[in-house]
Formats: structure tokens, C-alpha cells, sequence
């Protein structure tokens, strides 16, 4: 035990200064984004860069929210990522149950072929739902986009939600079916009760893959008050590329309530993300 | 008992049907069109009417094209330099983490940062700390010493590939980190209270004993983060649009389909780089795993 501290350097020494590593180069770039969309003219582009600004303004958020129509997107990411939740979450539970509880042919097959979506290229998803969707009037349109990203969740929502309804023990439901309570009765009145952390984690990731999706709403929306955020953002910059304020601001906009659910239920989401290994 | 049974199982197709409607219609009806789309002259104007056949002229064009070749050893590289930066900063990340210390679970809710913000905001901030004129990034090397003028991070071959492969690692090592870190704390005290008492040392036990114990999650996290690189698109598409040499398949496919409008030729090329997936995968669970 002797040698070894002589020869290396403390390990609290290392353990504090790789976390203080660590922080600055996760935190930095998130600091920056927000210092940079509160800075007036003359501190964003001065040389040296400005680390603590002097000088406070909001007019970036102001312009962004009004003038270039961020309200108006802010609503529809929301739009999409609620309702892509709410018809999630029921059709996952109703599917999950089936897959993991009931008997029935075809049910291995089943449940092993709905993770295809985990190694399909989205790209490749992309140009036939551009042409099935061109045809059906649904491309651009936020109804569209949420079919999409309801095809992109489910599966992995169903996997996680039957994942947890396995390892439940069956017999409080065979106790319920005994006492003749049908299959939707013993859903509604144990199942859910007992899985809300699992639902609510695969409710949050659902929010959270739409919320931050950029290829299919950049691909399938034409008309600006339908952007969601990411396609908004993406505009935004093409445009104005050079008003750093700005651009910074709309990331804010959309990064702050990302950041915010997730410091609020990051225990739902750390032991989510483990066993559904949400795509990204 | 047989009408238990079947009632069970017609209650299973109910409790199925909407999910797989989705599932049908908005992924495995598209992956066939998108094989139909591969052999026909497929454009704008007649994307819905009647497209002629174009045989296997598509996939021939496509395997006849420098650029085809080109884009996958960008992609290859990018995918495997990627993943294993990602591991590499993921495996440091979950060994800080592993030992309890005050604000540990907030630090690694700040770890996971990266991962969960969009990548929208991500690039675009990375493409100004990394501006050329402006940037923060480019004052702050200039200033250490560390390089002499600013660099333009992103438009410069082959540095613009490096700078994403950097932005891959950056963004997706929280990923590696969460499931290393839960192995970690399943490896038994028994076997570092038993290397205690041989004597051995750290970095003894870190290679004798922590990493045999990592050794299926690592392989593991490399494939899946492997295939999730290879489909990537946003990341590359935001940071350069394809660049200076970082034009990675899934940004081809796009040029096909989306600058010109030629939909048969995209369609191939990711039918292509699906079984390239399929087939990679195969050969690696059988030869590298030995599942």
C-alpha cells in the first residue's frame, strides 16, 4: 500500500481535478450559449472574448420570440411532443401488456421485430414517408409529424413498458382475475398503480425525442407557422447566421426546458435510459 | 380452458392493433416502398404517378460512384473513431462517478447534459465558440500557445472531420458512461478486498480486474453505439453540412434525395447502407462477441 502512494499522484487529487475537468468542458459550452444570448453588440464580438459580461440585455429574446415567430414554434414542439406523448404512453401500456402478459401466435416474432426500428437508418425512413406522405396532403403538417414520431417511440416504449410488466409479480393479477375482475379491470386497477415510475420515465423520453427531433421536421415542413423548434432554430441560422445573439437565444429557448425536466426527474430518466436504451 | 385461451389471445390482438397500424404504416409499409423506390427513375415530378423501372440501374450506378466510395470510408472512419472516443471518455466518466462522493448524483445529471440537450442548439454552439473570427474556442488555443493563428475548425480538410469525431465523443460519452458505471457498481468487493490482500496495486487492479469485468457492456455499447453513428445525420448535417470531407453516408443519401431530387438513387444507396448495417452486425455478435 506504501509504494503505491509515493509513486502516482494522490487519488483525491486526481478523482477532484478530473471531475473539475469534466465540469468545465460540459458546462463551458452551455455557459457560453447563455451568456452569449444576453450580450449587447459590442461585448459579443469584442476581442478578447468577453467571459463576464458588464453589460445585460434581452433584446435577442425579444426579437427572436416576436419578430422571427419563436412563440408561435415554441407552441408547436409542444403540440407535437404532448401529443405524441398522450398517444403513446395508452397505446404502449394496452401493447405491452399483450406482449408480456398474454399468450398468443406470433408473439416471440413480435416482440423481437419491433426493435428493427433500432438499427433502421432514419434516413432511409425519411424519403418513402416524404413521398407516402406528399401524396396522403400529411407532410406538412404537425399531424404528420406526429404519426412520425409516434412510429419512432412506440417500439421502444413498448419494449421498455414490457420489460418492467415481466418482471411484476403475476400473481396479485391472477388474484384479481380470480375474483373476477376482467383483463381491462386488472390493467387499470394493478398494473398501472404499480408501474407508474416506468410510465412516467417512458413518457418523459417520448417528450424528450420529439421535443429535440431535427430530420423529419426539417425534411417534411414547408410553411413557417408550422415549424417545430429544431426546423425554426435551423432557419434562423440560414438566415441570420451572423446575429450570434439571436441564434444563441433561440437555443435557449429550446434547450431550457429539456434541461429543466430533466433536472427535475433525472431519477425516472437515469434508470429509463438504462434499461430502454433510448436511440440517440 | 380453449376459450380462455382464445379469448385471451383475440384480447392480445386488440390490445396490439393500434400500435401495430403505426408500426405498419409508418415503418415497415415505407421500408418496402423504399425498396420499390431503389429500382425505379424516381423524381420530384413523377413521385406518386407511375415511375419507370429502372432494373438494378440504380445500385449500379451507385457502386460505380467515387463519391459512394468515398462517403463510406468517411463514414467508417467517423463511425469507429466516434464510438471508441465516446467509450474511451464514457469509461473515465463512470470512474469518477463510481466512488460515493457529496453531489454525485448531481454530477452525473450534469454528465448526461450533453446527451439529453438538442442537437439544434449543440452544433450551433459549437459553431461559435469554434468560429474562426469570433470564436472563444479559437482565442483560447491561440492565447495558451496551444496553436498559433485561428483555425476554421469546420471547413478545413481533414480537420473538420476530426472536429466532429471531437464533437461525437463530447456529445455521446454520457451514453457509455451511464451503463459502465452501473456494471461497475455490480463488480463484486470481494475481488478488489481479495487483490488487497495480494498486494496488488491500482492500475493492477483496474487491468486484472475491472476490465475483464467491462468486457461484455464495452463490446456491447460498441455496437449499438456503432449502428446509432452510422445512421446519424443530424450532428454532421448542422456542424459542416458535409464538408470538407465529412460528407458520411446518411448526408448522401440527403444530396440524392433532397438537393436533386433523384429519390431511386437515394433509396439504393440506404437499402445499401441498411445491409451494411445487417451484415456488419452479423459478423461482429458471431466473430468479435461470440454470441
Amino acid at each position: 500500500m506504501k509504494k503505491e502512494t509515493v509513486k502516482t499522484l494522490p487519488p483525491q487529487l486526481i478523482i477532484w481535478g478530473g471531475l473539475g475537468l469534466f465540469l468545465v468542458v460540459i458546462l463551458f459550452p452551455f455557459y457560453w450559449m447563455v451568456i452569449s444570448s444576453t450580450k449587447t453588440f459590442g461585448e459579443l464580438f469584442a476581442t478578447p472574448p468577453v467571459l463576464f459580461p458588464r453589460e445585460f440585455s434581452l433584446n435577442a429574446y425579444y426579437e427572436v420570440l416576436f419578430t422571427h415567430k419563436f412563440l408561435r414554434y415554441f407552441i408547436n414542439s409542444f403540440s407535437v411532443s404532448f401529443m405524441t406523448v398522450a398517444l403513446n404512453v395508452p397505446l404502449a401500456v394496452l401493447g405491452a401488456y399483450a406482449l408480456s402478459r398474454l399468450s398468443f401466435r406470433g408473439k416471440r416474432l413480435l416482440s423481437q421485430s419491433v426493435l428493427l426500428i433500432y438499427i433502421l437508418p432514419p434516413v432511409l425512413l425519411v424519403i418513402p414517408l416524404f413521398a407516402i406522405l406528399s401524396r396522403s396532403g400529411l407532410r406538412d403538417s404537425l399531424s404528420g409529424l406526429i404519426l412520425t414520431y409516434l412510429a419512432q417511440t412506440l417500439p421502444v416504449s413498448l419494449y421498455m413498458l414490457g420489460n418492467y410488466f415481466r418482471a411484476l409479480p403475476p400473481d396479485i393479477e391472477e388474484a384479481g382475475l380470480m375474483d373476477g375482475c376482467t383483463r381491462i379491470q386488472v390493467i387499470r386497477k394493478i398494473t398501472l398503480p404499480l408501474s407508474m415510475p416506468v410510465i412516467t420515465s417512458v413518457a418523459l423520453y417520448t417528450f424528450m425525442i420529439a421535443w429535440n427531433e431535427f430530420l423529419f421536421a426539417y425534411i417534411f415542413l414547408d410553411s413557417p407557422e408550422k415549424f417545430t423548434l429544431s426546423k425554426g432554430l435551423f432557419h434562423l441560422f440560414g438566415s441570420y447566421h451572423t446575429s450570434w445573439d439571436m441564434v444563441m437565444a433561440a437555443s435557449v429557448i429550446m434547450t431550457l426546458p429539456v434541461i429543466a425536466i430533466f433536472l427535475i426527474f433525472e431519477r425516472y430518466l437515469v434508470s429509463g435510459l438504462i434499461t430502454g436504451g433510448v436511440k440517440g | 380452458m380453449r376459450t380462455f385461451r382464445a379469448r385471451e389471445a383475440r384480447l392480445a390482438y386488440i390490445l396490439l392493433i393500434p400500435s401495430l397500424m403505426i408500426i405498419l404504416g409508418i415503418v415497415i409499409f415505407p421500408l418496402l416502398y423504399n425498396v420499390w423506390l431503389s429500382f425505379h427513375d424516381v423524381t420530384l415530378d413523377n413521385l406518386g404517378d407511375q415511375a419507370p423501372f429502372a432494373g438494378i440501374g440504380n445500385y449500379a450506378k451507385v457502386l460505380g460512384d467515387v463519391q459512394f466510395v468515398q462517403s463510406l470510408v468517411v463514414t467508417l472512419v467517423y463511425s469507429v473513431s466516434g464510438v471508441i472516443l465516446s467509450l474511451i471518455i464514457g469509461l473515465a466518466a463512470a470512474l469518477l462517478l463510481n466512488r460515493p462522493f457529496r453531489g454525485r448524483a448531481l454530477a452525473r445529471g450534469i454528465f448526461l447534459f450533453p446527451y439529453v440537450a438538442p442537437a439544434v442548439s449543440l452544433a450551433f454552439i459549437w459553431k461559435w465558440m469554434l468560429n474562426p473570427v469570433y470564436g472563444v474556442g479559437n482565442w483560447t488555443l491561440v492565447e495558451t500557445g496551444i496553436i498559433q493563428h485561428t483555425i476554421a475548425w469546420l471547413s478545413v480538410e481533414p480537420l473538420a472531420l476530426f472536429t466532429v469525431i471531437l464533437f461525437e465523443g463530447w456529445r455521446y460519452f454520457p451514453f457509455d458512461m451511464l451503463f459502465i458505471l452501473a456494471r461497475l457498481q455490480a463488480i463484486p468487493h470481494e475481488l478488489y478486498e481479495a487483490a488487497d490482500v495480494d498486494g496488488a496495486g491500482a492500475r493492477q487492479k483496474f487491468l486484472y480486474i475491472t476490465l475483464p469485468e467491462l468486457k461484455y457492456i464495452l463490446a456491447a455499447l460498441f455496437l449499438l453505439r456503432f449502428i446509432w453513428t452510422v445512421n446519424k445525420f443530424d450532428d454532421i448535417f448542422l456542424l459542416t453540412g458535409g464538408a470538407a470531407g465529412t460528407k458520411v453516408l446518411p448526408l448522401l443519401i440527403y444530396d440524392y434525395s433532397f438537393r436533386t431530387y433523384d429519390f431511386g438513387m437515394g433509396a439504393a444507396i440506404s437499402m445499401l447502407l441498411f445491409f451494411f448495417l445487417l451484415l456488419s452486425m452479423a459478423t461482429y455478435v458471431k466473430k468479435v462477441i461470440n454470441w
